[in-house]
């Protein structure tokens, strides 16, 4: 049995966060190069100042030891997304069919801890609503590290994994027309940031999970089929011929275990 | 694995392969298991589809390929959720029936199945074959296999051949000497190759263009690939007279003939949607003439699993049967029995006589489309 411990922020320090979006790189159909609107997407505020309190709704209720999810209030996720976009939406398309429900959750994990630093990973499901369609990024993921002692954000990152599609998006060419059409591409970096990361590194925690270990966890919050045992490339080129067991794969347009198609 | 990683996504090869240099990563395309998913994606009867699930032995030889895209119409044909269908999926591949690599597997109760690809020009005195595997093996007592072609509008004709599955298909010799049977096509021509079987096998469909152009030309072909079982005897069978608003699938009419010693038999057969308003019946001329007292004629009806339901109707031996309207001269119908529902006619009959029984699509079926159906035909004697 872990210990469990409470955190907390002094909730009227004031956090500056710096929002990045890189012009995306690349998709499948174009999309970046035809759709004005995903060719000259910029965030929307480059700089913005946040009391803490907004980090608090990252934050659990109750005291958790390590490697215990627990959901993020939205309210908070949400003012932040809106440095990256105006429009944010964390219910994600009203025409998702049953089955995607899964799609949708905050979820945060206390990753690592010692007396002066508390280390939380979170993941988070966004889409941002557009003038003329959808832009659904694979996830948001990051670290809120908080100093324990002085009850302030240390380091606060929340970002776009560089997946090799890592967005998704639907685009309403004609306004009169039902239904929009479908792309996915890659934006090399969209991202808030405050504080330095360096403060985390080479601390000796008191209690730590791998950041794999964590990511695994939370996406359990998230997806079914992240319960089957997938091995990689490598590992089942090994184990088949090893374990004379055949082989199921899924080769797919849009990864699995993210919202990017 | 995702597709673009793959290098099945034909717009991204390019932007990835730059990003990967960039970044200092590689994919290595020549892994076995990257080769056996990017085969099995250019495997079968048809390709594109933006999920594949394939199944691969431990030597990382294809098994068995589902497409995401066919998933729900593989489903309605085999009658099974899409759990029981996956499964069986899963089963077939590991009992090494190949599903989804371009075998086609016929059996009683999916007795056709359609398969679309492309044939190009070889080089002169050559031969480049397109291959579909089809096994019959189901149908024991042997019986027709007929192989209806439509070639695709592009320049290019071709030739189909078809050949036993242990013959080895030459790629230098000028024409096949060892085949079954064989069609000539030109662009837009509709074929077809029929050969009858005495005991379920293997075949191969060999499909080649002609090398004697000038040109290279690549061209597509349609093929419905269809097994009517041998019947048991006494059943005579006859071709229709050829109609040309009948689609160029040829139902067999069948004769029952009933009596006390044998006063039960089966059959089994297809029917064919006929369109909104009109009747294209499968006839079975029923006997009952040893009946002289008369009796009960019970004929219970399963209908197979392609997406079209079924109408059937009794009539007397002489009526000539309708082609278009509501069969009004009909002795005892039921209508409408859907995809793997049964039902039953029955009718009684003073004195032994012939009958017709008529088995035709819903009208609100697409044209053209068939299913097939079961029918035991009894009489319960006076």
């Amino acid at each position: 049995m872990t210990d469990k411990i409470t955190l907390n922020l002094d909730r009227d320090a004031q956090v500056s966060v710096k929002g990045f979006i890189a012009p995306i790189e690349y998709t499948s159909y174009n999309f970046h190069v035809e759709w004005d609107t995903l060719a000259n997407l910029r965030v929307a505020e480059p700089e913005k100042q946040y009391p803490a309190s907004i980090f608090s709704d990252f934050l659990p209720k109750e005291a958790v030891s390590v490697g215990t999810p627990w959901e993020i209030e939205h309210a908070g996720a949400l003012e932040l997304l809106k440095q990256l976009h105006p429009k944010p939406s964390l219910g994600m398309r009203a025409e998702l069919p049953p089955h995607k429900t899964e799609s949708q959750g905050l979820w945060a994990c206390l990753r690592a801890y010692n007396a002066e630093f508390a280390d939380v990973v979170f993941r988070i499901h966004a889409q941002f609503d557009l003038k003329d369609g959808w832009l659904t990024p694979s996830q948001f993921t990051g670290h809120l590290v908080i100093d324990r002692v002085k009850r302030s954000v240390a380091f606060f990152e929340m970002y776009v994994p560089k997946g090799t599609i890592n967005f998704g998006a639907k685009w309403k060419i004609d306004p009169d027309e039902e239904g929009h059409i479908t792309d996915s591409g890659f934006c090399p970096q969209m991202k808030l940031h405050a504080g330095i990361e360096d403060v985390v590194q080479n601390i000796e925690f008191t209690e730590s999970i791998t950041q794999t270990e964590v990511a695994h966890k939370v996406s359990l919050c998230f997806y079914k089929s992240r319960h089957i045992n997938w091995v990689s490339l490598e590992e089942a080129l090994q184990m088949a011929p090893a374990q004379q067991k055949p082989i199921h794969a899924i080769s797919i347009d849009g990864p699995l275990l993210d919202e990017a198609c | 694995m995702a597709n673009s990683e793959l290098g099945r996504i034909q717009s991204l090869r390019e932007p990835i392969a730059k990003r990967r240099e960039r970044e200092g990563k590689t994919f290595d395309t020549s892994h076995p298991l990257v080769q056996a998913m990017i085969k099995g994606a250019k495997t079968g009867s048809k390709k594109g589809s933006p999920v594949d699930c394939f199944v691969i032995s431990p030597d990382f030889e294809l098994m068995g390929r589902q497409m995401v895209n066919e998933l729900r119409k593989d489903c309605e044909r085999r009658g099974l959720s899409r759990r029981e269908y996956y499964l069986t999926f899963l089963k077939e591949a590991l009992e090494g029936k190949a599903p989804g690599l371009g075998n086609i597997v016929l059996t009683r109760e999916h007795p056709w199945q359609s398969v679309s690809d492309l044939f190009r020009t070889p080089k002169a005195g050559y031969q480049d074959w397109t291959v579909v595997t089809i096994d019959t093996t189901a149908f024991e007592k042997g019986g027709a296999l007929t192989i209806d072609i439509e070639i695709g509008r592009e320049e290019g004709e071709a030739a189909f051949y078809l050949f036993d599955d242990d013959t080895e298909l030459s790629t230098t010799e000028g024409a096949p000497k060892d085949m079954l049977t064989w069609v000539w096509g030109e662009p837009d021509d509709t074929r077809q190759i029929t050969h009858r079987f005495d005991r379920g096998q293997l075949f191969k469909l060999g499909v080649t263009g002609h090398w004697a152009r000038d040109e290279p030309c690549i061209n597509a072909f349609r093929t419905k690939i269809s097994v009517v079982e041998n019947e048991k005897e006494p059943l005579e069978e006859k071709r229709p007279e050829s109609n040309e608003d009948i689609p160029e699938v040829p139902l067999s009419e069948l004769s029952v003939l009933l009596n006390s010693a044998e006063p039960s038999q089966e059959i089994l057969d297809v029917f064919r949607s006929p369109g909104e308003g009109y009747q294209d019946y499968t006839v079975v001329n029923i006997d009952t003439t040893a009946f002289e007292g008369g009796g009960t004629l019970i004929i219970d009806v399963h209908v197979g699993s392609a997406d079209i339901s079924g109408s059937f109707d009794l009539f007397d031996g002489d009526t000539e049967l309708p082609t278009e309207g509501y069969p009004t001269d009909a002795l005892s119908s039921m209508w409408g029995i859907r995809p793997h529902q049964a039902g039953q006619i029955r009718h009684l009959f003073a004195r032994g006589k012939v009958f017709k029984f008529g088995a035709t699509g819903d009208w609100d079926g697409e044209k053209g489309r068939t299913n097939a159906f079961q029918a035991k035909i009894s009489v319960e004697e006076n």
